[in-house]
């Protein structure tokens, strides 16, 4: 088990989530969508260009910047899907 | 009258129940004082009048947009007798915490499950009985799309509304609830509808709430921060998060009891597209061959309409009223037709063309794929200090600028509406490419395509180094991250898109229409006056030959007829041949009178309009771009521009077209969504600017030639 940014997780893998870091009002937007802390997040794609990076929280699919991403812990699953 | 608030996260079809409910009756405005669309209809339901009410799409009421902030300050007014809440079944517990936002609210309430007929298909089972003990209010099973279901939520809304059934709390941890109990018991004596949402959102340290609050009771919002710090000591963690946690196991627990889930999910087909749709080597390609797709048909669908329109203004309308009018002095006849008619003529021959791209933008957006389009290209937007979303607008722009600079509605904030919309004029529209064409073929014959992709892309450029500036200078407001929800994609269906369509349409003739026909008054009035004048010696002549010499840095500045034509230009820039033709006098202004009787005529016009049908339909099935061939121009207009042109201004000419001014329409529509201040700054700017580019342009190719 690693602790790991968001941002830096490649597509297809799976973390959970440890904690949020200081993104405006963004954290409670997220938070409100389910992205509590320990539970599962998945960086589905990130976008041809390199950024936003598409998220799955729960069934829901959003996407937010890397520069906020940059600002969430997450803890690695070993295993990729 | 009961008035009824429909509310539910964007993209669950909750406009489309409504529209099921109130079909054509539908009425759509604007929010008092900003551009989010306000949906309602009025109805007589039994023995009461319903006012049913569509809220913007909003996650929670936290809000995060211009759209949610109208949907949580419309609720907390407390103007609502009843609500109907609708959720997408498909995505229950993201959907219900809004419920039990709503819930606190302690209104009549019902909730319609959406999209049940998806959720069933993907083999989820919710035992509806139970769902509706628990939160002691209707549930309904709908599908909007088929406006199934909406008979039954109509009725179940009109007995909660009777009996004051109103749904059961859904208690927070206990020292929450004791907090909130504390609180509410302060507000005690205050004249305040929602005690129980504030007391919440208080300790949820929300701003609207204390902003509210301190209006009815300062003391209030110092004792909900200290109820705030005796529970974050207590709880040890941030009581917002405590408490998104604590409604979110509240949510986990009531699904445990209701929903089923099938043993496997199976694949989305929405998973399967967008692997395509937002792949990184094809996303980019595949997003260029749709907007190649959506140009292509609708351009080569309503040229046809579009020649129609004007040829029944100026082959049947025109001629008739010269007719009817032949009793009356010269003048009125000629302002009435030429002035009024003929700008009521501009005004409808857009509309063929702006009907086909609201109707793609519409299906875009319905779709979904509008969304991927924002995350496709949000990067290079970034640069700009817009979003994603800011692209479409700009494409749009290079069909008609008009429609483009309406799509700057659907951005986030005024400052990404305002730096998008200044981008726009510099998208090269469709107008202007007939200019290109003449003049092009006549000096450029060998590398036409080249000169003429070349004026695109520096209308692009130019529109950067403009945005690039305005991101700079503009105050920044603190901007909120990006964020967006990728939809599900689903089918829309004709009636959405045609509540997308029209209400953009009716607003273009109304109140862009009236500013195009007082143009239009104004430049007959240039253009013809004063009184018996010719082309060569009317005002516009008198003008032009005054301001030619300015010209002269930037190549094309020896002869004033250029010049004059230039101005009929700002109405519309195709209008630049004609207008050309008319001073240099090779088309004498033919202004014929109906000879034949009017029915003969409208029959004539009915099967020239049913043509023009089949031309659309034939042209949308041919594989090239039908309707961007050149046109060919009388020679003899050629035979003058060769004689006052060099290649060299006539490409400074073209460049200067393209710049520096889009057309009084789409001034119209700057007006119309940022106000005359900056429609004023945008006609000054803009010449000026075409001015400098064009003398840029002039002075390089003249060292490269």
């Amino acid at each position: 088990m690693s602790r790991k940014k968001l941002s830096d997780l490649h597509p297809g893998e799976k973390g959970i989530i440890k904690e949020i870091g200081d993104i405006g009002e963004l954290k409670n937007r997220l938070m409100e969508l389910g992205a509590l802390a320990n539970t599962p997040i998945e960086v589905v794609r990130v976008a041809p260009f390199g950024d936003p990076m598409e998220l799955e929280i729960g069934n829901t699919h959003i996407a937010i910047r890397k520069s906020e991403a940059q600002k969430i812990v997450v803890e690695r699953f070993k295993d990729k899907r | 009258m009961i008035e009824v608030a429909f509310v539910g996260n964007p993209n669950v079809g909750k406009t489309a129940l409504i529209n099921a409910i109130a079909g054509s009756d539908l009425q759509v405005g604007n929010w008092p004082g900003v551009t989010v669309e306000k949906k309602e209809v009025t109805f007589t339901y039994e023995d009461e009048t319903l006012h049913l009410v569509d809220l913007p799409g909003t996650y929670t009421l936290s809000p995060y947009t211009l759209e949610e902030k109208v949907t949580r300050s419309n609720l907390c007014a407390g103007g609502f007798d009843a609500i109907v809440n609708v959720v997408d079944t498909t995505d229950l517990r993201r959907n219900l915490y809004l419920t039990l936002e709503l819930i606190d609210l302690q209104k009549p309430m019902v909730i319609a499950l959406n999209m049940f007929d998806e959720f069933s298909k993907r083999g989820y089972r919710l035992d509806v009985e139970k769902l509706q003990e628990i939160f002691g209010i209707p549930c309904i099973p709908t599908i909007a799309s088929k406006g199934i279901g909406t008979k039954t939520l109509l009725g179940r809304l009109y007995e909660v509304y009777k009996e004051c059934q109103l749904p059961h709390l859904i208690p927070y941890q206990e020292h929450i609830e004791k907090e909130i109990a504390f609180l509410v018991h302060k507000m005690e004596g205050l004249e305040c509808q929602i005690k129980r949402f504030l007391a919440i959102k208080l300790l949820e340290n929300d701003s609207y709430a204390i902003q509210r609050m301190q209006e009815l009771d300062p003391a209030i919002v110092d004792l909900a921060h200290k109820a705030r710090e005796r529970l974050q000591r207590h709880l040890r963690m941030d009581v917002k998060e405590f408490i998104v946690q604590d409604r979110y196991q509240k949510i986990d627990a009531i699904l445990a009891q209701v929903l089923h889930k099938p043993l496997v999910d199976r694949v989305l087909l929405t998973d399967k597209i967008d692997t395509i749709a937002l792949h990184r080597w094809f996303g980019i390609p595949l997003f260029f061959i749709v907007m190649f797709l959506m140009f292509k048909t609708t351009f080569d669908g309503s040229t046809p309409f579009v020649d129609w329109v004007g040829g029944f203004f100026d082959g049947f309308v025109a001629p008739h009223l010269r007719a009817a009018m032949a009793d009356l002095p010269s003048w009125l006849v000629s302002l009435t037709v030429d002035g009024v008619v003929s700008g009521v003529g501009l005004v409808l021959s857009f509309l063929p063309l702006l009907a086909f791209l609201y109707f793609f933008m519409a299906l875009l957006e319905e779709s979904g794929y509008m969304a991927r389009v924002s995350f496709l290209l949000d990067r290079v937007a970034g640069i700009l200090g817009i979003k994603g979303n800011a692209f479409i607008a700009l494409i749009v722009g290079f069909g008609c600028n008009v429609p483009a600079v309406y799509a700057t509605r659907t951005l986030s904030s005024f400052r990404e509406r305002l730096i998008t919309a200044l981008m726009i004029s510099f998208m090269s529209c469709s107008a202007r490419l007939p200019v290109y064409a003449l003049f092009t073929a006549l000096f450029f014959t060998r590398h036409q395509a080249l000169i003429i992709f070349s004026l695109y892309l520096l209308g692009i450029l130019v529109a950067f180094i403009v945005g690039f500036i305005a991101n700079k200078a503009l105050p920044t407001s603190q901007a909120k991250p990006f964020f967006m929800e990728l939809p599900t994609y689903h089918m829309p269906s004709a009636r959405a898109i045609w509540m997308l369509m029209w209400p953009k349409l009716k607003d273009f003739i109304v109140r862009a229409g009236t500013v195009i026909v007082m143009a239009s008054v104004i430049l007959w009035g240039i253009i013809n006056l004063p009184p018996s004048a010719t082309p060569q010696t009317s005002y516009l002549a008198q003008i032009s030959k005054k301001i030619t010499p300015i010209f002269k840095p930037v190549g094309f500045g020896e002869h004033w007829e250029p010049v004059a034509a230039l101005i009929p230009g700002t109405l519309a820039k195709e209008v630049i041949i004609g207008s050309l033709g008319t001073i240099y006098g090779v088309e004498a202004a033919h202004k014929p009178m109906a000879k034949s009787s009017i029915l003969e005529d409208l029959t004539k016009e009915l099967h020239t309009l049913w043509v023009a049908t089949e031309r659309s339909a034939h042209n949308l099935l041919a594989i090239q771009i039908t309707s961007l061939e050149t046109e060919v121009a009388p020679s003899r207009i050629q035979q003058r521009i060769r004689q006052q042109f060099t290649p060299l201004s006539a490409l400074s000419y073209l460049v200067f077209i393209l710049l520096y001014i889009p057309c009084v329409s789409t001034m119209a529509a700057i007006k119309n969504e940022f106000g005359w201040r900056w429609m004023l700054f945008e006609t000054a700017l803009l010449p000026i600017l075409a001015y400098t580019v064009a003398f840029v342009v002039y002075h390089f190719a003249a060292l490269l030639l």
